[in-house]
């Protein structure tokens, strides 16, 4: 109720200001003083809560834990208050001690800051863009090319597995048409000729030999994931290590070093070794909850690899055989699409294996690094951010001339407006024509700031608009008005 | 009608804007947007940050530019919480926090976030108009400009101040600004001096002077007016204020331009006559 | 004396800070963080004094009944009001009242009481604990893993518990903020929309080549940067031709104008600074 009632005097107040529009009425200057001494009142108390208390206040009389009375705060209290003696006529000369200062400390900071980053930054821009483009385009062309083979390593791995698989159960497809064309919907064997039954167990006998192969690949494949639970077992133990030794870290740092420490940096490094700490934890539960996949994925592959091992070839195309045969076939087909599942999601659960590595790449000589992954896993990262990346890399590489001739464009408009700046040489001759020019830039550029001006004012009134419209219709709706 | 048109009293020109204005706000038109060059770097940089990497925002407006700048705080807290960053509200305008709090407010809404562990709203610091001495001391020592927060408390208790001495601990500065002080400070301060990464959502009137900063490098990031909000929106796949006006502004801006040609027309023939 | 000590003042001021940005000194740097704080607090100083002088003419006005003395006094009022009110609780949308114990377990025995009939509690009760790694008089806060670690070992450490209440402070922060300052600076600016469409209509002319330049840049640009330009843009077969051209009207010319003009005026502003740094320029000190 409280916060509807507001949001409609709100609503009021804004049709007041609005109504200047027709013509100047009571009602507008009603609402422009009240606006005029809410807004003092509010500064007022900003003032109030953000300076005298905070800067003042507590600083002097209500000091935090662990930090010194600032007596210095003294001289600019003073000042201050010779600020306020502006209004007493005798002393008000001591005002301009304090607007002296005001004064010093703006111009200082605005000489030095202003000039780097309005003159000497824009200037050097101007030039550099010109000048380096080759050099960046080159850089660019580096960028694209590790990135690019980063790319086409990970691919391959992956593939080479997936590819694996697909062999393995197009074979399996077609073990499976085989058996279907023979065996009836009932399980009863169809009445075929012995040619047919002879080209089936010639069909068979190549698919045996294909199985031996698959079953070579399956266990390369098995080996390699072995490697990688390796991999996570030393991270594991490793983590470990690191662990104990931080802990070590922590015991040490609070006994011994810490007494030597301002407040400031001992509260720095604590707040360093808790963020240590809490990140050790993380990977370890992210490798945890890894290598319980990837065993989770050895054991599947191994429960395959068994299968298509003992996988069942009838010698002779008799009933029996063939109703085995279609079973074992369709079970081995299930295990092969899980198998399937589980490469294609590899990319994602390396994720926490690229992120413990990219903790210890800053560190020496950890298990991790001596590993020939390091490509691996910059490819994972790499795919990652690789919308963004090759965005870059589109408009890095179409827009090379274009990009010359804006910058080149840009200098010229910057020196022809400047000499038209310049009022110590008359604007006669080949000046003339430049500050001619520049004139033109500057216009082009005052009309954008004016079409943009327009767009700002236009947003205002947006504002203003929606909340009339949304806003306080809201309030009447939810007050059953 | 020529004599009526070049006589015209303005309030009929208020009525048309009024108009332009209102009626899509009424009956939208869903007209699409796509995000420009700048408003994308501004993402990019926020969405590269890692999760409880330090964003902060500093408020540099007033209620007179919310309407342009309060849709752009709100995208970017939105994308902050998204993302599990910290996010630190600073301001060099008075009512600078005021809007800080209005928009944590409607951003944390059925979001797991709290105040003084993953967002902080420090309050409103004052001194000089060009905003150089207030950024020069963030830049040194923030806890020195802001012993308490906006809520009176002393920030040394909060999670979120630990490992925060100053905008150097900073993953990026973003000012939300309607003008001085604000961008041009930490510009000048923050980044010329110091190397902090800095942002800039700033209101269309002060836009284009920025983009010398944003061709030098000097900002990561322009969003210029209600504009800029409604592409940071559409990259975040958020609706908020900044893609709904965006009609009305269409409109309005459509309405301006035919009565810029319907001017010109009068003045050629006035010329001929 | 009046004038020589504030000339010294702003000298050495000044001096100190650009020494600070030629030479890597930690006195220096202390120095003029010092400075810039102290420059903060006085210009806040100075916005009182600006405060009390409007304060000073409106009650003039009002002690002297001069016309429209009436509305100064709706002016006072909604500045002291404002001014008590944000002094009260502060400014900002809730403010937490620390409690002690005893009062903490009151109060949520209350909510106990409202919760088990049924009813919404009222207070939004917060405990929070902080843990300190303790050095002599400093006490630093530690995550809790560090805390139990050190703990164990028998580190000095401390843990304290605070108790609070957060309240809302509506009558500064929903009424008067958000609904009376928020609406009437925001409604006050957005009237300005209406006056540049007038003026738009009446001034905007292309009288002259520079003329016509402004008017079609500012065209351009008012087309590119909304969506209906784009829209309007396919319509006549042109696609993207109105962001992009807006965009190049953006990145380059503006873009150069801008610069020209910010190294201009800053180089100005650096001569004009340099003149009162060394004196030659006293106008802000007013006259004797």
């Amino acid at each position: 109720m409280f916060e509807e009632l507001s949001i409609i005097f709100a609503g009021f107040l804004t049709l007041c200001i609005f109504s200047f529009l027709y013509k100047d009425n009571p009602f507008y200057r009603f609402a422009e003083h009240l606006y005029v001494g809410v807004s003092a009142g509010y500064m007022m108390s900003r003032g109030m809560a953000d300076v005298m208390m905070k800067k003042l206040y507590t600083p002097l009389f209500n000091t935090p834990q662990g930090t010194a009375i600032d007596y210095s705060l003294i001289i600019p209290i003073v000042l201050g208050l010779f600020m306020i003696l502006k209004l007493v006529p005798k002393v008000d000369w001591l005002s301009r001690w304090a607007i002296a200062l005001v004064v010093g400390g703006t111009i200082g900071l605005s000489m030095t800051t202003r000039f780097k980053s309005d003159v000497i930054i824009q200037v050097r821009q101007t030039v550099e863009a010109i000048q380096s483009k080759e050099a960046s385009l080159e850089k660019i062309k580096k960028t694209q090319y590790n990135i690019e083979a980063d790319y086409s390593n990970e691919l391959k791995m992956n593939s080479a597995h997936m590819e694996a698989i697909n062999k393995l159960n197009q074979f399996l497809v077609w073990e499976a048409m085989a058996l279907r064309s023979v065996v009836k919907s009932d399980g009863g064997v169809k009445n075929v000729s012995d040619d047919s039954l002879k080209g089936m167990q010639a069909g068979w006998l190549k698919a045996g030999e294909a199985k031996l192969e698959m079953d070579k690949q399956l266990k390369a494949m098995k080996t390699n994931l072995l490697g990688w639970q390796k991999l996570y077992s030393s991270a594991k133990v490793s983590i470990k290590n690191k662990q104990v030794a931080l802990k070590e870290d922590v015991s040490k740092f609070f006994k011994n070093e810490s007494a030597s420490l301002s407040y400031n940096d001992l509260d720095m490094k604590s707040f360093k070794l808790g963020k240590e700490l809490e990140k050790l934890q993380k990977l370890e539960v992210d490798l945890a909850s890894s290598e319980v996949i990837l065993k989770l994925r050895v054991k599947s592959l191994s429960d395959t690899i068994t299968k298509v091992s003992s996988h069942f070839y009838p010698p002779a195309p008799n009933r029996t055989n063939l109703e085995a045969g279609l079973k074992a076939v369709q079970v081995l087909q299930k295990s092969l699409q899980q198998l399937m599942a589980n490469f294609q999601s590899l990319e994602g659960d390396l994720a926490s294996y690229v992120s413990a590595s990219s903790y210890f790449s800053s560190k020496e000589k950890d298990p991790l690094l001596s590993v020939n992954t390091k490509s691996f896993f910059k490819g994972s990262e790499s795919s990652m951010q690789s919308t963004f990346i090759k965005e870059d890399l589109q408009t890095g590489f179409s827009s090379t001339a274009y990009d010359l001739f804006k910058n080149l464009l840009i200098a010229f408009g910057v020196l022809t407006i400047l000499v038209y700046f310049f009022f110590s040489t008359e604007h006669k001759g080949a000046v003339g024509v430049g500050a001619k020019v520049g004139i033109y830039f500057l216009m082009i550029t005052f009309g954008a700031s004016f079409g943009y001006t327009i767009m700002a004012r236009i947003s205002l009134l947006i504002g203003r608009m929606d909340f009339l419209i949304v806003d306080v219709s809201k309030a009447f709706t939810s007050m059953g008005l | 009608m020529l004599e009526f048109l070049k006589n015209l009293d303005r309030r009929y020109i208020f009525v048309l804007i009024a108009l332009a204005v209102a009626i899509p706000l009424i009956m939208p038109l869903g007209l699409p947007l796509t995000p420009g060059p700048e408003a994308k770097s501004m993402y990019k940089v926020v969405d590269s940050l890692e999760p409880g990497s330090k964003l902060v925002l500093s408020f540099d407006y007033d209620p007179a530019s919310k309407a342009e700048l309060h849709p752009m705080s709100e995208a970017i807290i939105h994308h902050a919480f998204r993302k599990k960053l910290k996010v630190y509200a600073i301001s060099l305008y008075p009512a600078g926090p005021s809007m800080a709090t209005n928009a944590f407010a409607n951003m944390s809404k059925d979001k797991e976030v709290v105040y003084g562990k993953d967002y902080i709203n420090l309050g409103f610091y004052y001194g000089p108009n060009t905003g150089l001495n207030q950024v020069a001391v963030f830049s040194q020592d923030i806890v020195n400009a802001f012993p308490v927060d906006e809520r009176k408390k002393p920030v040394g208790s909060y999670e979120i101040m630990s490992g925060f001495k100053s905008l150097k601990d900073a993953d990026a500065v973003i000012s939300i600004s309607a003008g001085d002080p604000g961008v041009p400070a930490y510009v000048s301060v923050a980044n010329a001096i110091h190397n902090i990464k800095v942002g800039a959502g700033v209101t269309a009137v002060s836009a284009p002077r920025f983009y010398a900063y944003m061709d030098s490098g000097q900002i990561f990031g322009l969003l210029g007016g209600l504009r800029g909000a409604a592409e940071y929106e559409t990259l975040e796949k958020i609706k908020g204020k900044g893609l709904s006006g965006m009609d009305a502004q269409s409109m309005a801006h459509l309405v301006i331009i035919l009565l810029i040609i319907l001017s010109n027309i009068i003045y050629i023939i006035e010329k001929k006559d | 004396m009046k004038r020589e000590i504030p000339l010294m003042i702003t000298f050495f001021t000044c001096a100190i800070l650009l020494l600070q940005f030629i030479v890597d000194l930690p006195i220096l740097d202390r120095m003029t963080n010092s400075i810039n704080d102290s420059t903060s607090i006085v210009a806040t100083f100075a916005m009182v004094l600006g405060l009390a002088s409007l304060a000073n003419v409106h009650l003039n006005k009002i002690y002297k009944k001069r016309r429209d003395w009436g509305y100064s006094i709706i002016l006072m009022l909604g500045f002291v009001i404002t001014l008590v009110l944000g002094c009260l609780h502060g400014v900002d949308k809730e403010y937490s009242e620390a409690l002690t114990k005893v009062q903490y377990e009151a109060m949520a025995l209350e909510n106990q009481t409202l919760k088990k009939s049924g009813e919404k509690e009222i207070h939004n009760l917060v405990v929070k604990s902080n843990y300190y790694f303790v050095r002599n008089t400093d006490k630093v806060v530690v995550t809790k893993d560090i805390f139990d670690h050190l703990k164990a070992q028998g580190t000095p450490v401390e843990e304290e518990t605070l108790y609070s209440v957060d309240r809302e402070n509506r009558l500064f922060y929903t009424l008067i903020f958000e609904n009376i300052y928020d609406p009437l600076q925001a409604t006050m600016f957005s009237l300005l929309a209406f006056f540049m469409a007038s003026a738009a209509f009446r001034a905007f002319r292309a009288k002259s080549f520079e003329a016509t330049l402004l008017l079609l840049s500012a065209f351009l640009v008012m087309m590119g940067r909304v969506p209906i330009g784009e829209m309007i843009g396919s319509m006549i077969g042109l696609n993207a031709f109105f962001p992009d051209t807006s965009d190049f009207i953006m990145k380059v010319f503006n873009t150069a104008g801008q610069r020209a003009i910010m190294i201009g005026a800053t180089l100005g502003m650096v001569a004009s600074s340099f003149r009162m740094w060394i004196g030659l320029e006293t106008e802000h000190l007013g006259r004797d």
